[in-house]
């Protein structure tokens, strides 16, 4: 009975209830989109300062303002055409071991080595130890692997283009006027038969040629700082690692550096590993490769 | 209402008066019911309609803060040239006035000295309701004007157009009006596009490369002011499909302010100037007298022993290059012998001369976009002398983008394409019209690298990039007729790399002066060339060619018996 009395309090508070719920959502959308507009209009504000601030940067940073601070302060001129090195590819990592460095269990091998010991005839387990030196190093600047790493070739002496066989464009179909023409000598010819993408030979070898002035450096390195560091001939070789890899991103930097010098990251004792049959395989397909995918005009 | 109801009631009111006051109040208060019921329900019906039929999709659109009121102009590479700003602009409503005339037109001639405060005065004094002070007010000076607290002066933001590489391009941008209508150069063209609401939110891409642009005016600009000439101008462009990769003519002005600039420097000379450019033309003589069968062999011979004397004209070589013998195709070229050319053009005769030079459109104004242009000077009598000189460049006056597409076509294999400023999508290029056959494009390139290996284009070399060229030097035409004998128009016009060409580089200078910068000597080869070699050594690496001197064009069938000249022509 008192339920049944209370019967319209009850429908109106449903009703109030269901009526303030509806509002509530309401009330919540209306404030939803409204964040939202605002985050748009913010957006929208911000896209309009970053085209003002750009179109300000660009009108600041203009080409003949460029021009007039490096006259008057930087004085910087083109690269001379002798600057570009045709051909050749800058001293870059390359990786050879396949197995992971991770969990490897062979890191005592390293210490098997001192500089005088004679040379084994192939530590490929050797080589991640000095590669771990290497990558943890502060000093490395290329962003290698952590995989056995070899410099692989170098860049070469400006002036070494003679050597390449000049290319000479020949015209599309039979000459004009052949009888006119004068006969061509064989020498030129010769020349003209040599594919353009023979240049890659020569630049394969180039390792092979400054590897031993090269090496003669690394070697110094180990013996100067082995005294100093202690006798273990594994802490001399893991310190030796880390200077060996400087040169060749130094090297790659300036492109009017004349040499870039080819340091192995393999110490002095794995030489006859580092030039066996098959790195010079790998450094003439990369070589190759590498000259391929190249853009050239 | 509520009078009404009683004026009804009150003549027939026989009832008592507590009845009668009884329904008058139920009366009143039913109205008052309606008239509440009434009013809300419009209220309700129309914001009902207002919400259904309200379309605010389209306001949306055209609101777009983001859709800027004129699009954007870029180079090649997306990097802007043109874009439209929010500038600042100064007014004042004169009749609104409230501080003393007299001070403030003092202040203001102060702060913005365009007028004195005499004229600043008239101004505020006058009847008009509202007058701009200033258009393109940078905001110190906004705060400036702002800081004299006069309410009367009033501060807008403006679509104002921006050229943030100031004075690069400006031959080629052209500018706006204070409407923002394009009024030259490619803002003119473009204009309906850059105004469309459907496209300017898109940017046009020019065909410029706002690198070499600026690599070849800065040469250009320092050419002309070390070699104290009239003015000069340069093209790159592109021989596959005829894009302009940059335009450059000096004296060059700012196309944000040009209204202020001096009117000479507005005259584009690449495609406005029309010159007698000399024996850059020579390359295109013997190239049609190949077609046409008149040159049959680079070994043929043709007699330079004397200079022709033709009517009041004396056909003869430069001094130091005088053969005085009979010479071959290769010879010619790289002595630059006017006699020899002579006799080809000679040979070849005036229609067949006249139609070489339709092939490549010198009888028409040139094809590009800008408006200003000008049509060649094509000679109306086209007698023996004319054929003659017109074959080394004389008597026949075109622009210097009439010669560069023509050279484009010399070296690309023989098309002949017109030249466009707007980016060319790859495979999207016109396909043009075949001038010359591929052998004839090679021979000339041939003789093209030959004559900047050996000739008279020597310094136009640049290392690894091998180029070749053809330098001509004509003598001013003056005026009233005639011609000055002391001052040139030197042009080199080149093309690169020979074995496989990509770009032409045209330069061109107006009236150099003897000074040390050319050794004294106002020649092409000491003027134009070097100019030339120093734009290809800086540019030709940012147009994705490296120098290379393992490659080069093979010129060992030319090279007959030719004895090297002096490097002047």
């Amino acid at each position: 009975m008192i339920a049944r009395g209370f019967k319209p309090v009850v429908w109106v508070a449903a009703v109030g209830a269901a009526a303030l719920g509806c509002y509530m959502l309401s009330l919540r959308v209306a404030s939803e989109r409204a964040d939202l507009t605002s985050l748009q209009q913010r957006i929208v504000e911000t896209r309009q300062q970053i085209r003002a601030l750009q179109t300000e940067v660009g009108t600041r940073g203009r080409l003949a303002q460029l021009e007039q601070w490096n006259t008057e302060v930087l004085a910087l001129a083109p690269p001379a055409s002798g600057q570009f090195v045709q051909g050749a590819q800058l001293a870059r990592f390359e990786t050879r071991d396949t197995s992971p460095l991770d969990g490897q269990a062979d890191v005592q091998m390293a210490s098997a080595e001192t500089p005088s010991a004679p040379p084994p005839p192939i530590a490929a387990p050797a080589a991640p130890v000095a590669q771990r030196a290497i990558a943890g190093a502060p000093a490395v600047a290329a962003p290698a692997p952590l995989r056995q790493a070899t410099v692989q070739r170098t860049s070469m002496a400006m002036n070494s283009q003679p050597t390449t066989p000049r290319v000479l464009v020949q015209p599309p179909e039979p000459r004009l006027a052949a009888a006119s023409a004068p006969a061509r000598t064989p020498v030129r010819t010769g020349a003209r038969t040599a594919p353009v993408r023979g240049a890659a030979a020569p630049v394969a070898q180039v390792p092979a040629r400054t590897a031993a002035p090269v090496r003669a450096r690394t070697a110094a390195a180990p013996v100067a700082q082995a005294p100093a560091r202690s006798t273990a001939p594994v802490r001399a070789r893991t310190a030796a690692a880390a200077p060996v890899v400087r040169p060749p991103a130094r090297a790659a930097a300036p492109a009017r550096t004349r040499t870039a010098s080819a340091e192995p990251a393999s110490p002095p004792a794995r030489r006859s590993s580092l030039l066996d049959d098959r790195t010079l395989r790998d450094i003439g397909t990369a070589a190759r490769a590498e000259r391929g995918g190249g853009t050239r005009n | 209402m509520a009078t009404l109801a009683a004026r009804i009631d009150r003549p027939a009111a026989p009832a008592t008066v507590e009845e009668k006051g009884l329904a008058l109040t139920y009366h009143r208060l039913m109205l008052m019911m309606l008239l509440f019921v009434g009013v809300t329900f419009v209220i309700v019906v129309r914001l009902a309609t207002l919400h259904v039929f309200t379309d605010r999709t389209g306001a949306a659109a055209l609101a777009n803060p983001l859709l800027p009121p004129r699009g954007d102009i870029v180079d090649r590479n997306n990097v802007p040239l043109a874009q439209t700003i929010n500038a600042w602009s100064i007014a004042v409503h004169p009749q609104q006035i409230i501080g003393d005339r007299r001070e403030i037109a003092e202040r203001l001639a102060v702060l913005m000295p365009e007028r004195n405060a005499g004229q600043y005065r008239a101004l505020l004094s006058s009847h008009a309701n509202f007058v701009y002070l200033s258009r393109r007010a940078l905001p110190d000076l906004v705060a400036a004007v702002n800081a004299l607290g006069e309410p009367a002066i009033v501060f807008d933001r403006e679509p104002e157009r921006l050229y943030p590489q100031t004075a690069m391009a400006g031959h080629v941008l052209g500018w706006t009006d204070l409407e923002g209508h394009g009024v030259s150069g490619m803002e003119r063209f473009l204009d309906e596009r850059l105004r469309d609401p459907a496209q300017r939110a898109t940017p046009i891409a020019l065909a410029l490369d706002s690198r070499v642009q600026s690599i070849l005016e800065s040469e250009l600009a320092s050419a002309v002011t070390s070699m104290n000439a009239e003015g000069g101008t340069g093209i790159v462009m592109d021989v596959a499909t005829g894009e302009v990769v940059a335009m450059a003519s000096a004296p060059t002005f700012n196309p944000n302010a040009a209204g202020r600039s001096d009117p000479s420097a507005l005259y584009n000379r690449a495609t406005m100037g029309v010159y007698e450019l000399g024996s850059v033309f020579k390359p295109i003589t013997v190239a049609a007298a190949m077609e046409a069968g008149v040159v049959t062999g680079m070994n043929q011979r043709w007699d330079a022993t004397a200079p022709i004397q033709i009517g009041r004209f004396r056909i003869r070589d430069d001094r130091g290059h005088e053969m005085n013998r009979m010479i071959t195709i290769p010879e010619l070229m790289i002595h630059s012998s006017n006699i020899g050319t002579a006799r080809i053009a000679d040979a070849m005769g005036p229609e067949r001369m006249q139609a070489a030079f339709r092939a490549v459109g010198f009888n028409l104004a040139p094809q590009i976009e800008l408006h200003e242009s000008s049509r060649p000077l094509w000679p109306g009598d086209w007698g023996r002398a004319t054929v003659m000189t017109s074959g080394f460049g004389h008597g026949i006056a075109i622009t210097p983008l009439h010669l560069a597409a023509a050279y484009s076509a010399l070296v690309n294999g023989g098309i002949w394409r017109p030249a466009t400023l707007l980016r060319v999508e790859p495979g999207r290029q016109a396909s043009g019209r075949r001038v010359y056959s591929a052998q004839t494009s090679f021979r000339i390139r041939q003789l093209l690298r030959l004559n900047v290996l050996q000739g008279t284009g020597r310094r136009g070399e640049a290392a690894g990039f091998r180029v070749g060229g053809k330098t001509g030097t004509a003598e001013k035409v003056l005026s009233g007729g005639g011609y000055n004998r002391h001052l040139n128009v030197s042009t080199f016009a080149a093309a690169f790399p020979m074995d496989a060409p990509r770009y032409v580089v045209l330069v061109m200078m107006d009236g150099p002066r003897p000074t040390p910068a050319n050794s004294g000597v106002t020649t092409a080869a000491y003027t134009a060339a070097p100019v030339v070699s120093r734009v290809i050594q800086r540019a030709g690496p940012l147009l994705g060619i490296i120098p290379d001197t393992s490659r080069d064009i093979d010129t060992a069938d030319l090279m007959a018996p030719v004895t090297a000249p002096p490097a002047n022509d």
